[in-house]
Order: structure tokens, then sequence, then C-alpha cells
């Protein structure tokens, strides 16, 4: 019956205890120095009725000057000047704060040591009262 | 009256001790002057661009300016100039380096000459976006007090002789094809960076802004 309910009390302070360090070992496993670029995009558009013929078929250029009005291109065409400036600058991954690490699982493993410490006196008072 | 002797016995201590620290303190004492140790957080800056294409031949106007967008008028079998070449910005941590690419129509666009100094990565365990793909440069890029131009990932698009003037369907007449540079440290992460950029760009998100 103690036993029973022992390994019951275990149980459950090792999951009290994973629920407490998960948030820690997940924060410290994205604890690496990591940087990103913009996008760089390649916006493909269509001119219904004027691309479905392929260009092997066409000597030259298969669409005609005429047909792709100056103003159809969009201005993102040539965008070195219209990207602002600070969309060209990176952002960077900092590395994760230990302190919170550091803390979190120190409370975690006094959980732990109270949590146990708990269990023993309650069956040590069992134990004499039976 | 257990109660009563460990709460004593506490009050003992604690007196106790008062007791020994604080007469110390009366001693002549001297310090030296205290050393700092600054640690300073790394960074990772990285950059992706590509050369500037006339809209409509899709071919390269000049290697520069660089730019972060181009426009292709889409005409089947046509094959376009698109070139995205990372930049990793000067004192960057030593890193490795992958760029992600998502080409939403693979059966209309096939990326074409990827470098020979980029391979790609993929394993069972995680699963990317439709149309995504990642590569990972050759080496590590090593701290720099310049900035150090990679080789581009590939080189050309081409486009399908199947195509019919729409994507898809008859509202859609814009596709794009997408690319960003992801890096991470290089120092103890030999056997898992290939992971941390596979998780990365498992995320949508990540091609959206």
């Amino acid at each position: 019956m103690n036993k029973h309910k022992f390994r019951t009390a275990v149980l459950l302070s090792v999951i009290l205890c994973f629920i407490i360090v998960s948030p820690v070992l997940i924060q410290g496993s994205s604890a690496y120095i990591f940087g990103q670029s913009p996008i760089c995009r390649g916006s493909f558009y269509a001119e219904p009725g004027e691309s479905s013929v392929p260009e092997s078929s066409v000597p030259g250029s298969s669409v005609p000057e005429s047909s792709v009005p100056k103003s159809s291109i969009p201005e993102s065409s040539v965008p070195e000047k219209s990207v602002p400036e600070s969309s060209a600058t990176t952002r960077t991954g900092d590395g994760t704060n230990t302190l919170p690490i550091i803390a979190m699982l120190l409370f975690s493993i006094i959980a732990i040591i109270l949590l146990f410490a708990a269990i023993k006196r309650s069956n040590k008072r069992r134990n004499s009262n039976d | 009256m257990n109660k009563k002797a460990i709460i004593a016995g506490a009050a003992a201590a604690a007196l106790l001790t008062t007791s020994l620290l604080v007469p110390s303190f009366a001693f002549l004492s001297g310090q030296s002057r205290k050393v700092v140790n600054r640690f300073v957080s790394g960074l990772i800056s990285v950059d992706l661009k590509e050369t500037l294409v006339d809209p409509e031949t899709g071919k390269k106007i000049d290697d520069e300016p660089r730019v972060y967008e181009n426009t292709y008028l889409t005409v089947a079998g046509r094959t376009v100039d698109k070139d995205p070449t990372p930049i990793v910005i000067k004192n960057s941590t030593s890193c490795y380096v992958y760029v992600g690419v998502r080409n939403e129509y693979t059966d209309l666009f096939t990326i074409e000459n990827v470098g020979a100094d980029w391979t790609l990565v993929a394993d069972a365990d995680h699963k990317l976006g439709e149309g995504v793909t990642v590569y990972k440069y050759k080496t590590v890029v090593a701290n720099s007090d310049e900035d150090q131009k990679l080789s581009a990932v590939f080189e050309h698009v081409s486009i399908s002789d199947t195509f019919d003037g729409t994507f898809h369907g008859e509202s859609e007449t814009e596709s794009a094809i997408e690319a960003r540079a992801y890096a991470v440290q290089s120092e103890s992460t030999a056997d898992l960076s290939d992971g941390y950029a596979l998780d990365y760009f498992s995320n949508n998100d990540v091609f959206e802004n």
C-alpha cells in the first residue's frame, strides 16, 4: 500500500520535474547564435495570351517589345533603392541569458528535493503509526 | 516540544554565525583591484541578394547592383538568370550557412545549375513545406573583418514549355521563388547545425516576411 503510494508520488514528482525543466531545455537548445537574411524574391508574372508560346518556337525573343508595356512592370523590379535600409540589416539571434536557466534549474532541483523529503516524511509517519 | 527545540537550535546557530562573522570585519583588511572579464555576445549577420535582371528578357543587366527582388515575365521554355548569393557580414561569428528556397510550382519552374559549393540537406525527421529545399555551404565561414560573399546557390531557373499563361488557374497570374539565408554558429554545432537549419526552414512563415 505504502509502496504503491510512494511509486505514484515518485512518478508525479518526475512529471512535475519534467514540466519545470522542459522549458529550460527547450530554451537552452535554441541558445546558439544564428542570423537570418531578408527574403530574396523572384516574382514571375504572366501576360495572358503571350507567354504560352514556347521560347524555342520563335526566333529571338518571343515577346514583342510592345507586348510588355513599361507600366506593367512592377516598381519592385528595381528594388535596390526601394528596400528600406532597416530590412537590409539582418536580424540576429542572441545567446540566451543563462541566469533564468540556472534559476529554473535550481528551482526544479529544490522542488524535487522538497518533494522527496515530504514523501519520505509521510512514509515515516505512516510506518510509525502502523 | 520538538518544534521549540528546532527554533531554539536555529536561533542559536544564527547567533553563533553572527557573532563569528561580525567581529571579523573589524580586522584590518585590504583588497586588490577587481579583475573584470567581459563576455560579449557573438553576432551573426547574413545577407542574401541577387543580380538585377531585365524583367522582359530575364537576363542579368550587370553584376551590380544586387537586389532583394527581381521580376520576370514568364515565357514558356525560357531560362532566366537568378543567382541568390549569401554575404556573411564582417565580424560575424564563424558559422555554417544554409539557404532555403521555396518554389511554389516545381512543375513549372526548375532550379538549374546548383553551385558546386552547395549541397542539398534533408532528413526524414523534418518535413519541409511544399516546394522547399535547403542547401548548405560546403565549409564553415570563418570570422573575418570583411564581408564575405559566398558563391551563388544556383544560377538559373527554367520555365516549363508547358506553361499556358496561368499558374494553375485563371485567377493566378503571379508566382514567386523565394530564398532566405540562415547561418548558425559553427562552434559546438557540427552535428546539430543541419537539424537547426531544417527546423528553421520547416516553419512556413520563414518565407512570408
